[in-house]
């Protein structure tokens, strides 16, 4: 125990004495928090303060626009053919016309969209049937839209004069909300979706970038051949022990950095944020959400670093490395797929199996806990699998770390390394 | 401080490198352990620090079984090797804190290592910046840190220059005085020979000698006389020695000659019969082996 908090203090502050590991934690934490500011950063070019909503509503006969700007995009360039003077009058009225916008048939409105003048045009019938024209339509030209909503409700309001409803009864009957008493039992998933995505790509990092410089500190240890002093130093327990404790906390360190950074950025920047995903990331971040999270992010995040601590130990340099790991990549890879199933399919058999195993439960889990409600058995099946594991690799890592120490050379099969770390000592 | 080595079996895989090896060490004694390249010498270090485990034999310590972690041990491994991108004195405090030391016995010692081989000034930087020579130092200075009671060094001279192989003669003999128990394994005879109070010589996994070095000598040179005599080559003064006494046994060594003495014949009658012939005299004793005499003449006899 004297030796392994002697190993974990050292790796840890060899870790963060190294210019790359503090650069690079910097460098993120500025980059999430210019990343949770565009939408100030916007705002301040498109120059303007914060966004207000649109209290400035324009109340016309029998239309309301829905801003101001709406109203102004239809008077804008945008051209009209009338099919008489009474129709001229009611629309002119309504949106505000002027004599250009004003056409007096559709080849001169053509003429006008052909040399840019205008970039919509509108040709009406009687009937209040029309024709829509553009030039070109880009993401922004809704015009047709806007034009549409506004024949629609003129159409209406004119069939309810018709009926003898005044525009109060017309309000009442278009305005009908039904009293609904809503009660969910379980959980509403629809919030969840994005913010669990995220925080699961942020596992899959923290155990991919992690995981990885395990491997190298042990393989570099082989490499520099300083393993033979340590070994005799000290017992390969306290040293793999260490080793990954230091290495995780290391990971975790720089991570909970980036997430307070992000969260700071958050909340300074909240007022320029779209209220629906203040509301998704309030509603998402439940309590057992997060609770299963840490859990299951923690510990299988040290269930991975004692796998990837053993394949370091399998090589002798460390370019071999990544080979050595591949097969870990690939397992893991596995529990985000197994995870990203879970996104669309929480409750299903394929879910609820990858949540027990411990080497997918890692991300399935939290995924699951937060779009649905997972019974109590299955959320402690799941976590004790995972304590049970951690320490059964724990201890393959210990053996195999141990026969690594001085196995140099060629690469030998997993299966032989196994059966050689696990075979029982002469003597 | 006795440390016995008791029928030491190692094999690799179907192959036996270590054939029921033994010996003894003394503390205040500096033990060499001799050997060519692949004789075993690193094997039985490394199963003696526990580094590989023997198939069987037992190491003893003053008659109890010898555990590495319950002795104050410095070990210089064979394949040197430390944190290349860690400080120096980061790593020496590091490495004695985990053979036991707090961290203020850690510092100063390694703080009184470091400047014992005038390193001083390097403490700070990564060990490789240090050119190649200074890198072994601070291998050899970790071997010494914490006191250590026994010495564990695996050809502790290569890589050294001449001046700092002398520095680390003395510390060794410093040790030695101290009433350490130092073994050390070479196949650079001229420094052991110089350091060594004992030695142990491992060929092909066995054992061929072990014992006080002054003994061996003497032993091997027992009966054995070492002559040379102005302007007469070595192999005249053989033809003339063999003429006057048939049966003599000789064996030219560089410009001597080396007598056998056998049956009756004595000293007096070879100095008797060389006055008579009026040689000049220039060397005439009796023959102490070196120890490269020793080695190639006990490792030629188990080709």
């Amino acid at each position: 125990m004297r030796n392994f908090k002697i190993i974990f203090a050292y790796e840890l502050r060899q870790q963060f004495q190294k210019k790359t590991v503090r650069v690079t934690t910097l460098l993120l934490v500025i980059v999430m928090l210019l990343v949770t500011s565009i939408p100030r950063i916007i705002t301040m070019f498109s120059g303007g303060d914060a966004p207000k909503a649109d209290t400035t509503m324009t109340r016309n006969v029998g239309y309301v626009f829905s801003s101001v700007d709406q109203q102004a995009q239809m008077t804008r360039n945008v051209g009209y053919v009338f099919s008489s003077a009474d129709q001229q009058a009611q629309f002119s009225g309504l949106l505000g016309l002027r004599e250009g916008n004003v056409f007096a048939s559709r080849v001169a409105l053509v003429a006008a969209l052909k040399d840019k003048s205008i970039k919509a045009g509108f040709v009406l019938a009687p009937d209040l049937a029309y024709e829509a024209i553009f030039q070109d339509k880009g993401i922004t030209d809704n015009q047709d839209q806007v034009f549409r909503a506004l024949v629609t409700q003129l159409e209406k309001a004119r069939l309810m004069n018709e009926k003898g409803l005044s525009q109060e009864d017309f309000a009442r009957i278009e305005g009908f909300q039904p009293k609904e008493t809503f009660t969910l039992l379980g959980k509403a998933t629809e919030n969840n979706i994005l913010v669990a995505t995220v925080l699961m790509v942020c596992i899959y990092m923290l155990v991919i970038l992690y995981g990885q410089s395990i491997a190298t500190l042990i393989a570099r240890e082989k490499d520099s051949k300083a393993m033979e002093l340590l070994i005799t130093s000290t017992r390969p327990t306290s040293l793999i022990l260490g080793k990954v404790a230091a290495g995780g906390l290391s990971g975790i360190i720089q991570f909970s950095l980036l997430i307070a950074a992000t969260v700071i950025g958050i909340m300074v920047n909240k007022s320029y944020y779209p209220p629906e995903l203040l509301a998704m990331l309030s509603g998402a971040l439940n309590r057992s959400y997060i609770l299963s999270y840490v859990f299951f992010s923690l510990t299988g995040y040290l269930l991975y670093l004692f796998l990837y601590a053993a394949l370091g130990s399998t090589v002798s340099r460390v370019e071999d490395v990544g080979s050595a790991v591949g097969s870990i990549t690939f397992l893991f890879l596995a529990a985000y797929l197994a995870a990203t199933f879970a996104v669309q399919m929480p409750a299903s058999a394929v879910s609820v199996v990858t949540s027990l195993i411990p080497f997918t439960s890692i991300m399935v889990m939290p995924i699951r806990a937060g779009a649905m409600s997972v019974p109590v058995w299955e959320l402690l099946i799941s976590g004790v699998l995972m304590l049970l594991t951690i320490v059964l690799f724990a201890w393959l890592s210990i053996k195999i770390y141990r026969w690594g120490t001085l196995n140099y050379g060629n690469k030998t099969s997993l299966r032989r390394i196994l059966k050689e770390a696990l075979r029982k000592e002469p003597r | 401080m006795q440390l016995e080595i008791q029928n030491i079996t190692k094999r690799f895989g179907d192959k036996e490198v270590l054939h029921a090896i033994s010996f003894s060490v003394q503390s205040g004694r500096a033990m060499g352990f001799l050997g060519r390249n692949g004789a075993g010498k690193s094997t039985t270090i490394r199963c003696l620090m526990d580094v590989f485990k023997p198939d069987s034999g037992s190491f003893l310590l003053d008659g109890k079984p010898f555990k590495v972690n319950d002795n104050r041990i410095g070990y210089l491994p064979e394949e040197r090797g430390m944190y290349q991108k860690h400080k120096v004195l980061d790593q020496l405090v590091y490495f004695a804190m985990l053979r036991g030391a707090s961290r203020e016995e850690a510092l100063r010692s390694a703080n009184h290592w470091v400047d014992y081989f005038e390193l001083g000034d390097f403490k700070k930087k990564p060990l490789e910046q240090l050119s190649k020579g200074n890198q072994q130092k601070i291998q050899i200075a970790q071997s010494f840190l914490n006191d250590p009671d026994i010495l564990i060094l695996d050809e502790p001279f290569s890589g050294l220059d001449p001046v700092n192989a002398q520095i680390f003669k003395d510390t060794i003999s410093s040790f030695v005085a101290e009433g350490k128990l130092v073994i050390f394994s070479s196949h650079q005879m001229n420094y052991v020979e110089e350091v060594c109070d004992d030695i142990c010589l491992i060929h092909q996994g066995d054992i061929l000698l072990s014992g006080a070095l002054d003994e061996i000598k003497r032993d091997l040179g027992q009966d054995k006389l070492q002559m040379r005599v102005e302007n007469l080559s070595v192999e005249a003064l053989d033809a003339a020695l063999k003429a006057r006494f048939p049966g003599l046994l000789t064996q030219p060594h560089d410009d001597d000659l080396i007598l056998t003495m056998h049956g009756q014949l004595t000293q007096k009658d070879v100095l008797d019969f060389i006055l008579s012939r009026n040689w000049t005299i220039e060397c005439f004793g009796l023959y102490f082996p070196s120890l490269n005499d020793i080695f190639i003449q006990r490792v030629g006899e188990h080709p």
